[in-house]
């Protein structure tokens, strides 16, 4: 009676394992399908600017400045390019979590090789209210990233003969290198967002253990981490500044904040909507403080007189047409 | 820790990994903890109300239950009148008790229900007045699920002081009573005859409950994502443009709004009654295919089921054999003796039981008027039921003939669309507007000239949806001719059976509207 029931028992569990191994199959086929086979904006990819960086050639961006909103509209891959001559990618994207980072990272890593990643300190504050609400988008992301039908999985109404081959094609070529170009201005009335407090913040336990991944994927890869900051009066303070400041101390890392320093951010002028985020005169000042950094700290090589990246040399072109039309 | 989010699962899981994994006499200690973790970090800054709740309504209930054995001991030697006296005087004293510990949780209920909108109409007094004095607004979110563990906390206590049952003696096991995590936010509202016990019981793994669970999920977040999350998207675009809209449209909106809040408190609860079976314990069910209703009576003994029951049994029984309902009804009897008179004690009941159920929603005219509205409908039901009588026999039409039954049914749906226009608008204004111009510009060609395909779905969107509508109706058509679903499927070989269970899980995740996209869609009864 006892054996029977044992072997119940373990005839259930065995069958389960095996829906289960049956379910994440399917899940595959599904990610196959739904996920979109070119990283442009027509081919429903989301993030599309910063996932240009998978039409990059093989091993060839130096640099990766991935992060929150702030890094999108404030690092300029083109004028670092200009002035340099090393090549780097914007990988933010809006509201980024760590999470995000550091499955975005992996991706990246599959076909780049960057000497120096560039990481938004924002993406340790891009929270949402609660605790609960953070580990909730943190498995969303965690699925996004590993079976992609979560993501993409809208694309069933648009799916076409070619989604079903599977095969995957990136053609996007971005001038921009994921920078998001934005040239209006709406001032910032001074409130000195930077002023000392005594209150203190620490890096979340999530936080710390994305970043931790992060490390050690940066590591295996011999990748110096810079944390850095952009100019912003809505998502940085004294407070969070010295979190960071402690963590990246902490974890023996260098971090810059162009908030804590002074760039020549000139409010007036330098943000497009009040302080959030820079337009792109606030963006080359913030770019500048970067390239200024790279230069005296990284032993980067300048690649605009090799042949191989003379394509680098026709973006800028485009890219400088762009933003400075005739 | 919303009923469709990835951290309910993983809670789920875990919670019924370990319950399984522990002796069976220590299980309820485990689910004990697991509803007290829930709460916690769903709702912390507001477990003082519910503690508060719990302590409040645990003490009256002991208080009770000794009385009761006091009275006992007390009453063994004496004579029956004396007995019948200490009766009286005991029952007085209990009588106190309950109601006061009634007032003490209602009082919390009604105060975070209702204090803003006494402050907002206040305002709006002044304002009227030309006062230039106004109160400031305090915010304050309701605590998690506070209308339904009143509900349940009262109900127990009234049980208890009924003499129903004996008052539960360990604490820790009315907790587990008071605090079952599945229901706590949505319901249903629970008897504590029903459950408890089975709470307490440390449960047997069953193949059965583990298997009819996870599907009765499956079925309640296919409902919720698929069907009511993508109705959400045109529902909120009409009402929130709704004076750009008319006719047709609204009747449109109308209906999808139904659905919607059908396909996700009853999906909700396929959530909730499918958890508590991967324990082992069975809830009660608080939908019965209630479109299939011939009348509104019995569309609410379909509707929100256990709400319903709350309202009959501890309102709508004790106000109609109230001392008061029965004199009124007495002096009307002397005066006239006709058919409506009889009624009377029944209409003041009625009138209490619809004004507390649309209170119970919230704080709003337009609840208010919700609830005025079923009792209207209600009331009015019973005035012609013996004219309908005589009109059908006078046209020889019968009663359970199709057409009648079909007739019946759509008059009920009418009825609960429009019921439902005042529970969704935001004021009666709206409402009132937007159900006066139904009747300004009803036309079909909304349906074949593209007005339909812009309010923000596309025709894919409507092909599943009309799909994934008459699959929900075929299920429900399915279980009212007897037919269990989940049975049925179990029994089919694996080959077949596993495809099945495939394509709900699939359907959910490729057709659900959720993710990139979409606006994430709280639960509409977890806001009550």
């Amino acid at each position: 009676m006892r054996n029977k029931k044992e072997t119940e028992k373990r005839e259930f569990l065995i069958k389960g394992l095996l829906f289960l191994v049956g379910m994440l199959v399917c899940l595959e086929f599904l990610s196959l399908l739904t996920y979109p086979k070119d990283n442009t904006k027509k081919s429903g990819a989301y993030n599309y600017q910063a996932k240009g960086i998978y039409s990059e050639e093989k091993k060839s961006v130096d640099v990766i400045a991935i992060g929150a909103s702030n890094f999108w509209c404030g690092y300029i891959p083109m004028q670092i390019w200009k002035n340099e001559g090393y090549t780097s990618y914007n990988c933010g994207t809006l509201m980024q979590h760590i999470w995000y980072t550091y499955y975005f990272l992996q991706k990246i890593y599959k076909t780049q090789q960057p000497k120096v990643v560039l990481i938004d300190a924002d993406v340790f504050f891009i929270e949402d209210s609660t605790t609960l609400q953070n580990v909730n988008d943190m498995i969303r992301n965690t699925l996004y990233w590993k079976l992609p039908v979560v993501e993409y999985h809208d694309r069933w109404k648009s799916l076409s003969r070619h989604d079903f081959s599977g095969k995957v094609h990136y053609t996007f070529d971005n001038e921009m290198k994921g920078f998001y170009y934005v040239n209006y201005k709406q001032p910032y009335i001074l409130k000195n967002y930077m002023h000392q407090r005594l209150n203190n913040q620490e890096v979340t336990v999530l936080d710390r253990i994305f970043m931790s991944k992060i490390i050690k994927l940066c590591k295996s890869h011999g990748t110096k981490i810079v944390l850095v900051e952009a100019p912003t009066e809505s998502s940085w303070n004294y407070i969070r500044h010295n979190a960071i400041a402690a963590y990246a101390k902490e974890k023996k890392m260098d971090f810059i904040d162009a908030n804590y320093q002074n760039i020549g951010i000139d409010w007036n002028i330098d943000s497009r909507d009040g302080g959030y985020h820079l337009n792109y005169s606030g963006a080359q000042k913030f770019t500048t403080f970067v390239e200024d950094y790279l230069k005296k700290n990284t032993k980067l090589t300048d690649h605009r007189l090799d042949s191989n990246y003379s394509n680098w040399n026709t973006d800028l072109a485009k890219f400088q047409n762009e933003v400075n039309p005739k | 820790m919303a009923f469709n989010s990835y951290v309910y699962v993983l809670f789920l899981i875990a919670a019924v990994i370990i319950y399984y994994c522990l002796p069976k006499k220590i299980r309820w200690i485990e689910l004990l903890c697991v509803n007290i973790i829930y709460y916690l970090i769903s709702g912390l800054q507001y477990s003082l109300f519910f503690v508060f709740s719990i302590v409040t309504v645990y003490i009256a209930g002991r208080f009770i239950t000794l009385q009761d054995q006091k009275f006992d001991m007390i009453t063994q030697n004496l004579t029956r009148e004396e007995q019948k006296e200490k009766k009286k005087a005991f029952a007085k004293y209990k009588k106190r008790i309950v109601v006061l510990t009634i007032l003490l949780n209602l009082g919390i209920l009604i105060f975070r229900k209702y204090f803003l909108f006494v402050l907002f109409n206040i305002n709006r007094v002044f304002a009227l007045l030309h006062i230039s004095i106004q109160i400031p607004q305090i915010s304050f979110a309701l605590p998690l699920g506070i209308s339904f563990y009143t509900l349940q906390a009262v109900g127990y206590l009234i049980d208890v002081g009924r003499g129903q049952y004996k008052a539960e003696k360990n604490f820790a096991k009315f907790v587990l009573f008071m605090t079952f995590f599945p229901h706590i936010i949505e319901g249903p509202i629970c008897r504590y005859s029903q459950t408890a016990s089975s709470l307490a019981e440390g449960h047997e793994f069953s193949k059965e409950n583990f298997l009819f669970g996870i599907q009765r999920i499956g079925w309640g977040l296919f409902k919720k994502i698929v069907i009511a999350d993508r109705l959400d998207i045109l529902v909120n675009h009409i009402y929130a443009n709704y004076k750009e809209y008319s006719g047709t449209l609204i009747i449109v909106v109308a209906v999808a709004y139904t659905t919607q809040l059908y396909a996700e408190f009853s999906g909700c609860m396929d959530i909730v009654i499918g958890s508590a079976q991967l324990f082992g314990i069975t809830l009660p069910e608080n939908f019965e295919h209630p479109f299939a209703s011939k009348s509104i009576q019995e569309y609410w003994r379909r509707w929100h089921i256990t709400l319903g029951k709350w309202f009959k049994d501890y309102v709508f029984y004790p106000v109609s054999l109230s001392a008061f309902s029965k004199k009124i009804a007495r002096k009307l009897k002397s005066r006239y003796n006709n058919y409506l008179v009889k009624l009377t004690s029944t209409f003041i009941a009625l009138f209490v039981v619809w004004t507390l159920t649309g209170m119970w929603h919230g704080g709003s005219f337009r609840y208010l008027l919700y609830g005025w509205y079923y009792f209207f409908i209600i009331a009015a039901g019973l005035v012609i039921e013996p004219f309908v009588i005589q009109i059908r026999e006078h046209f020889h039409i019968q009663e359970h003939s199709i057409i009648y039954v079909c007739f019946q049914r759509s008059r009920t749906f009418i009825l609960i669309v429009i019921g439902l226009m005042i529970f969704r608008a935001t004021t009666v204004t709206q409402f009132v507007n937007m159900f006066s111009s139904i009747f300004n510009g009803l036309t079909i060609s909304v349906f074949f000239d593209g007005t339909m395909l812009k309010l923000g779905l596309d025709k894919m969107d409507f092909y599943l949806l009309f799909a994934s509508v008459f699959l929900m109706i075929a299920v429900g058509t399915l279980q009212t001719r007897g037919i269990k679903i989940r049975q049925f499927v179990a029994n089919q070989a694996i080959y077949i059976r596993w495809p099945i269970y495939y394509a709900l899980i699939m359907s959910i995740i490729v057709f659900g509207a959720y993710g990139k996209g979409y606006t994430p869609v709280a639960f509409i009864y977890a806001n009550f």
